[in-house]
């Protein structure tokens, strides 16, 4: 695996996400595509949904891209990589392209393209099986355009179309799993991971490139104008979130559950909460309730990955699927 | 005016700072294992004391705006 050296050495070489973009101090989605991008080392072309990364990144006439880079509209970024790796593919075959170096697609959403608008469409590219890899950054509400709450806002936020105030707590569902919707298209790899583990993500990105056919990563990023922290506080605000077992990191090879980072103590929610402000009527009186059920819904759903994680713990233990052998012997 | 690009080297090793980009989130003072970033009274980065930095790469993994690049010898032990 990489160490983080050579993820700086490879950040040097050659940059394919530059800086001067004008995404917000202390935001996490940076932080996401140079993970993801350095830690893949064949050329790649990037499909981007509409997002703070795609407004922010190509302002007219700039561009934080070094790379092919395509947006067509938010809810088809799935769709417009299925075409650009069928295209790839057909030219392959008319030989108008060397065949010698392959090339890795990687689409960039957030959780607006990906949870509510792009769903339809990713659903269908995942189903066909073009291979690509989709990073969902996920952080918890349609930032781009103001903090409205989206289908991956927690229960109990506060959003501008999900309030707190006299007669509301915030968010009155609970956020959907998007990962286990991934996972139930039989991908042969879905992740969940989060910007402060950079191993993690990285380890789980090159895994997902050597899959043969589509592959999915869900990674929770910040965004200290939505979640009202201090911008320093990002990558510590995205490690809390892992260590009370909210966003908990795993992956799902060829549907077999694996657990990748348990927290030594398991914290309890609310030293997550505490740390925004989009949380911050939850500490009062008369939002106790809401507080003991968001605890319980993390104790549920952290219980219910820990039995399906040791239920298959015997197919890693036996047999290691072929792209993780081969990845060891390549690396030996 | 600064310049665009401060070099901070220890031996040959260098540690390039991009200050025209920082944003001043504060994110690797807070990361940095050494403890040598500060923020200056303009909210940009700056290096106290490169004398201490390991080259550990985690300002650079870490910073949302690219301001921080690592150049190195390359080890003579690799594959």
């Amino acid at each position: 695996m990489s160490v983080i050296k050579e993820l700086a050495r490879k950040e040097s070489k050659g940059k394919s996400f530059r800086g001067g973009h004008s995404l917000c101090r202390g935001c996490g989605i940076p932080i996401v595509v140079r993970t993801v991008l350095n830690s893949i080392d064949t050329p790649v072309v990037v499909i981007s949904a509409t997002g703070c990364l795609e407004v922010a990144t190509t302002r007219f006439p700039t561009t934080a891209w070094n790379v092919p880079w395509l947006h067509v509209a938010f809810e088809n970024a799935a769709a417009a990589a299925s075409g650009v790796e069928t295209a790839y593919k057909a030219l392959k075959k008319r030989e108008a392209i060397p065949d010698d170096e392959p090339v890795t697609f990687v689409v960039f959403g957030g959780d607006g393209g990906t949870y509510d608008i792009g769903l339809q469409s990713l659903s269908g590219a995942l189903e066909r099986g073009h291979r690509f890899l989709y990073v969902c950054y996920d952080n918890e509400a349609y930032m781009n355009t103001g903090i409205q709450r989206s289908s991956a806002t927690p229960f109990g936020a506060s959003t501008t179309t999900s309030p707190s105030g006299k007669k509301s707590y915030g968010k009155a569902q609970k956020r959907k799993d998007l990962t286990a919707i991934m996972e139930a298209h039989h991908l042969s790899y879905v992740g969940q991971s989060s910007i402060s583990h950079w191993y993690d993500l990285s380890t789980k990105v090159k895994k997902a490139v050597s899959t043969e056919g589509p592959a999915f990563i869900n990674v929770l990023s910040t965004c200290q104008l939505g979640w009202r922290h201090e911008p320093k506080d990002a990558v510590n605000v995205a490690r809390l979130a892992v260590e009370t077992c909210f966003w908990p990191l795993y992956e799902v090879v060829e549907g077999h559950y694996n657990l990748t980072h348990e927290p030594i103590k398991k914290l309890p929610v609310k030293t997550w909460l505490k740390t925004q402000g989009r949380f911050s009527h939850l500490f009062q009186e008369t939002n106790k309730s809401v507080l003991e059920r968001i605890q319980q819904d993390v104790d549920e759903d952290w219980n219910r990955l820990l039995d399906r994680c040791s239920q298959d713990a015997h197919y890693f233990e036996k047999q290691e699927p072929t792209f993780l052998r081969e990845m060891k012997q390549a690396r030996l | 005016m600064n310049e665009p690009i401060k070099i901070y080297s220890q031996g040959e090793a260098q540690l390039r700072v991009r200050r025209d980009w920082c944003k001043g989130c504060d994110i690797c003072v807070d990361a940095c294992p050494a403890d040598i970033l500060a923020l200056d009274e303009t909210d940009q980065i700056i290096v106290n004391d490169i004398d201490k930095c390991i080259f550990c790469g985690i300002c650079a993994e870490r910073c949302p705006d690219f301001c921080f690049s690592l150049y190195r010898p390359e080890p003579l032990n690799t594959k």
